[in-house]
């Protein structure tokens, strides 16, 4: 009997070990993968989306090259302990997507962001009030914030009324963090998860006009693989900007862009050094879509790129092909340009040299 | 002043050359066969699209008349000719490399040549006194029967500063060397370019009855090392396969005031090159064709193979609007 307290500390230390490592691994392996195309805006011009996998050869080669980079530019040894000791890679997210949803107002188009951040650990730890409430004051310093409910989800608003290009708002949906610049953005996307939560078929919010292409597209994504998809819309907003632009310069680079229902990139980052990606041009209406313009078009667009390319020290195989995708079941109606790059190392080395020496 | 003296200098030389322009066998037989940049203009009296660049060019001098220096007036008086010279400008050798060191510009190469042909002579040596500087200063020597005119103390370094009168023809360049041999030449021309066949046979896939030409020589591969430290400034590679290029022609016709024509011609070295030359030759036609899309002109572009030559055609309509305003700013 005279024991028994030491077996209570024993069993006590013991359950308190095995809780923390329990939190421990709780908190290392990732939230499980989520899809956010539910929570995309329709409006959406441009969607990019990158899976951050570390296991992957391509990411953790890239990562590699910013991690040299950090060290490099890293002041005290604490935080160059800090980027060796790979802490970092914990708060990684396992996706990252970025929109931008066009905004008319009268004359001017403003363009508004989303980001979504999946399967981030850290986000396991904002769930709990007290980091949150931590969090929004580290995020607030300085600058006013505003906590708000919307639908029973909790949003943040950072900045003030007199800097509107400085505020953000961010929330969590699920296992997804979202940052944005219009809070109006956060709230939508938080009715498209309510809805997919009551899982009803009409809640899912994916890009109408390009609903079957956005699919195949992203959902083909794999680890280590960014995809970009582009889509003009009923209110020809990728028309708009590459006019404006094109006004701007006073030089046409895409002629037949009223031609186009929506551009896709694939692209596989195979290794630190190399990169394999497709670009597609899908143009609106079957055999009649793609015209000698657009092919045109599209030939000055790759080549352009390709001696850009060049001249930065990329090197590789590209080609052209006009096609049909076969989620789409029509004809001609796209053509792919396809690049096996390589010589991105020295490329980053350079782009991240020169960030340095900006600054 | 030195500015001012290069700017008039560029403009007599090449305002006019925006648009390369034709041969003259008359002027290019006096300049020796080692020159790997020869650039021409041929103004045709009659032609109806020079006659009206011409009519604005001139409208556009008078409207700027008392707000120019000696030198200006003394350019912009050979253009109020009731015709225009002739006029063909030749670089030489190795010099071509250091063209880009240059910022393009002629006047700072060691040697180069001008030679002038025009009617009135006499008017044309006139301006040319004024061109080099302090005519008091200006001393005349005869060699070879050629009277040689020449200051040592003209402007800049590689200033022209010296001419020589060859028939209708007036020679001018930053040193005596280049003139003594457009002298020699002109007594003899089986040594000057235009009797070198590379140069004829790439003269023959010229624009006919074309207002200019620019003909390269990628000698040594002097044009490729040019090319690329100019590649390195704009951060794109224009030619792909310019290692592949023995020489390239520019032709151009300015038809009438409202269109144009003009061939760019590649001559590969190896016919392995053919499909890398044509794949530039339609880049390069869509980029150009890209300008006028945006300024409203009319374009047609077409790309012909003929043995080692690569032939890119275009043909543009509805330049009117531009011709003026590039005239007005110029």
């Amino acid at each position: 009997m005279k024991f028994f307290p030491k077996q209570i500390v024993f069993i006590a230390i013991a359950v308190l070990l095995v809780l923390f490592l329990g939190f421990v691994v709780w908190l290392v392996i990732p939230q499980g993968r989520a899809s956010v195309d539910y929570l995309i805006h329709g409006k959406s011009l441009a969607v990019l989306s990158l899976k951050l996998n570390l296991d992957d050869k391509g990411i953790r080669g890239i990562a590699g090259l910013l991690k040299d980079k950090a060290l490099s530019s890293a002041d005290s040894s604490f935080e160059k302990f800090l980027i060796r000791s790979n802490i970092w890679q914990i708060l990684l997210p396992a996706g990252v997507t970025v929109t931008i949803i066009p905004e008319h107002q009268g004359e001017e188009i403003k363009y508004n962001w989303v980001v979504y951040l999946t399967g981030n650990r850290a986000g396991k730890l904002l769930k709990f009030h007290i980091v949150r409430e931590r969090l929004d004051n580290l995020l607030a310093k300085g600058e006013s914030s505003r906590i708000m409910d919307y639908k029973g989800a909790r949003l943040t608003e950072i900045g003030s009324e007199d800097n509107q290009d400085k505020s953000y708002s961010y929330a969590f949906l699920g296992n997804c963090m979202l940052v944005s610049n219009a809070t109006h953005l956060i709230e939508e996307s938080v009715e498209g998860y309510l809805k997919q939560q009551g899982k009803k078929k009409d809640g899912r919010r994916k890009l109408p006009e390009s609903e079957n292409a956005f699919r195949v597209l992203m959902n083909k994504r794999v680890d280590g693989e960014l995809r970009v998809f582009i889509q003009n819309g009923a209110s020809n907003d990728l028309s708009n900007l590459i006019s404006n632009l094109e006004d701007r310069f006073s030089y046409s680079i895409f002629p037949s862009i009223d031609l186009i229902d929506w551009i896709g990139l694939d692209m596989d980052i195979i290794d630190g050094d190399s990169i394999k990606s497709t670009f597609i041009f899908k143009s609106h209406g079957g055999l009649k879509g793609v015209s000698k313009g657009l092919e045109n078009d599209v030939y000055f667009i790759n080549e352009t790129l390709r001696r850009l390319g060049k001249a930065n020290g990329l090197d590789g195989k590209y080609t052209i092909e006009a096609g049909t995708l076969p989620a789409m079941g029509q004809e001609r109606d796209f053509i792919a340009v396809k690049w096996d790059v390589t010589g991105i190392k020295e490329f980053l080395k350079e782009i991240l040299s020169k960030e340095g020496n900006d600054r | 002043m030195k500015k001012a003296f290069v700017f008039a200098w560029l403009i007599f030389t090449w305002v006019w050359a925006i648009e390369p322009l034709i041969a003259d066998e008359n002027l290019t037989s006096l300049v020796s066969k080692d020159a790997v940049i020869v650039a021409s203009i041929k103004p045709g009296k009659d032609d109806p699209g020079v006659s009206y660049l011409a009519s604005i060019w001139k409208e556009t001098l008078k409207e700027r008349e008392g707000n120019s220096t000696k030198k200006q007036e003394a350019i912009e008086d050979i253009f109020k000719q009731p015709h225009l010279p002739n006029i063909t400008v030749a670089i030489f050798g190795k010099d071509i490399t250091k063209l880009y060191g240059a910022g393009g510009s002629i006047f700072d190469l060691p040697s180069y040549l001008i030679l002038v042909e025009s009617s009135d002579k006499e008017f044309l040596k006139s301006k040319l006194d004024v061109l080099l500087e302090k005519s008091e200063n200006l001393k005349r020597e005869t060699f070879k029967e050629g009277e040689f005119a020449y200051n040592e103390f003209a402007g800049l370094s590689n200033d022209p500063s010296i001419y020589v009168q060859l028939g209708d023809i007036i020679a001018v360049g930053p040193g005596r060397d280049k003139l003594e041999e457009a002298l020699e030449l002109s007594r003899d021309s089986k040594d000057s370019i235009a009797r070198l066949s590379k140069y004829k046979e790439m003269m023959s896939k010229m624009v006919t009855h074309g207002d200019g030409t620019l003909y390269i020589d990628n000698r040594d591969l002097a044009f490729t090392k040019m090319l690329r430290e100019l590649e390195k400034d704009w951060k794109i590679t224009l030619l792909l396969a310019v290692d592949y290029i023995d020489s390239m022609g520019i032709s151009f016709d300015i038809i009438d005031k409202d269109s144009a024509k003009a061939n760019i011609v590649f001559k590969a070295k190896d016919p392995k090159g053919i499909e890398e030359i044509k794949n530039d030759a339609r880049f390069l036609g869509e980029a150009i064709a890209r300008k006028f899309v945006e300024e409203n002109v009319g374009h047609s572009s077409n790309i012909t193979v003929s043995g080692k030559y690569v032939i890119l055609e275009l043909e543009l309509k509805g330049l009117e609007n531009i011709w003026a305003r590039i005239f007005k700013k110029g």
